[in-house]
């Protein structure tokens, strides 16, 4: 009995040090993750410009990348002053560029477009950009 | 946390068992390549077998995991912080992404080194070569989804890539394989015994060295491609996770040369194994750090990237 209760302490120690371990693992995982985030691709333009004011509502959002993006998992969103607009699909096309139609005009006020997709890496990216929209009269 | 660090947790996590499990089977295709010549009593020689067997086991086990935890944590990184990931949203980056592409060889040779690691176990004379095999192509699908494919030209960085994983995976698996080898060496507690376990550790340090020499220079190439100059060491967060890396690649290097050059030429006695058995110790455990702090540095963005 006392050789079992021996063996038993010993496999108690083992597995506290491998939890013990593997907790400073998580933690180094954790820290190293929180400090050093960045992004990857890169938006070379976009359509409408980042903080353009417009004097009429645009056709369609464009925004170009470093790399193609990937089309399974692109995504182009518009938020208004009333929350969000409606778009088109958001489509892939050849000159890297990701492009959704603006399926109705658009009124006066300001708007964020948000963006997420991937490059070669897989990498995920978000972003976004705003505009304005002030009639000329 | 916030969401996206959170799903940088994700990804390191998974590929750091990604590295645990490769370095595993790397570790005990290489040793018993190196037991092979060594002329071992044979009831310690069949516990070794048993004992790379396991390794090899748990090693592809790992593996396996690691392919669904990565698969989970690319999902979560494009869809988790905007909705609950659902198996739609996994099966879309899965089988619908670009990166869901390239993922899938990986699984695919994941699930078929299952059939290796079962021939290994049943003791079928091709097992091991099978492993071999299996192994070297898991290594080489595993860039397929890194920052080697960003570059135009992702032949040369790719194949940069590859060997500075079988390099790592050599060195570190390895040492782990012998490091778990050796308890059984000096159970026995027989002069032949430390005198086998010798002539392995010998043996080991000449390809250890081979190894670390491989890992240097694929390093220094891969680095200078992906951090443009020499200031992004300091100035970017990749470029200080790097120099995170090499001094930790220093520091276990500069242990296994002290093993080298003091401990192994004394290994004729058993107070110098066990001198040896804490060396190693303290070497796998800087190992295991530099495992997570690579698996973190290759889901950060490169310098040359952002220009």
């Amino acid at each position: 009995m006392v050789v079992r209760s021996e063996k038993r302490k010993g496999s108690d120690m083992s597995l506290k040090r491998a939890g013990l371990g593997f907790g400073c693992v998580l933690c180094l995982l954790s820290v190293l993750c929180v400090t050093t985030l960045w992004a990857h691709m890169r938006v070379q333009k976009t359509m409408p410009e980042d903080g353009a004011r417009l004097t009429s509502s645009p056709h369609h959002i464009q925004v170009w990348y470093t790399q193609l993006p990937d089309n399974a998992i692109s995504q182009l969103l518009l938020e208004g002053v009333d929350g969000d607009v409606s778009l088109g699909d958001t489509t892939v096309k050849e000159d890297k560029s990701l492009v959704a139609t603006v399926s109705s005009e658009l009124v006066d006020g300001n708007y964020t477009v948000k963006w997420r997709t991937a490059g070669d890496d897989g990498h995920t990216q978000r972003g976004d950009f705003a505009f304005t929209v002030r009639s000329a009269d | 946390m916030e969401a996206e660090a959170l799903s940088l947790v994700y990804l390191a996590f998974g590929k750091w068992l990604t590295y645990l499990g490769l370095v595993g089977l790397t570790g005990a295709v290489s040793l018993r390549q190196l037991i092979r010549p060594v002329q071992i009593a044979p009831q310690i020689s069949s516990r070794i077998e048993q004992l790379l067997q396991s390794l090899v086991s748990y090693a592809n086990g790992l593996v396996i995991a690691a392919v669904f935890v990565r698969l989970y944590a690319q999902t979560f990184s494009v869809f988790g912080l905007d909705e609950p990931v659902t198996l739609e949203l996994v099966r879309v980056v899965g089988f619908e992404s670009r990166w869901g592409g390239q993922w899938q060889f990986h699984a695919a040779v994941a699930i078929l080194t299952s059939l290796a690691t079962v021939m290994v176990r049943s003791q079928n004379r091709l097992g091991w070569n099978t492993l071999t095999v299996f192994t070297v192509i898991l290594w080489l699908t595993l860039p397929l989804t890194g920052h080697a494919m960003s570059f135009v030209d992702t032949s040369l960085l790719w194949a940069v890539q590859v060997g500075h994983g079988v390099a790592a995976g050599v060195w570190m698996g390895t040492l782990f394989a012998l490091f778990l080898v050796g308890s059984l060496f000096c159970a026995a507690e027989s002069q032949d015994s430390l005198t086998w376990f010798a002539t392995l550790v010998r043996r080991f340090s000449r390809r250890a060295i081979c190894a670390v020499m491989i890992l240097g220079v694929t390093g220094i190439v891969t680095s200078w491609f992906y951090l443009g100059s020499v200031e992004h060491l300091w100035r970017d967060p990749y470029g200080r996770m790097l120099s995170l890396k090499i001094f930790l690649v220093f520091s276990t290097a500069l242990i296994g040369a002290y093993n080298w050059r003091y401990l192994v030429p004394r290994l004729n006695n058993s107070s110098a194994t066990c001198g040896l058995f804490s060396s190693m110790r303290a070497e796998l455990i800087l190992g295991v750090f530099l495992l997570v702090v690579t698996a973190v540095l290759v889901h950060l963005a490169m310098p040359a990237e952002m220009g």
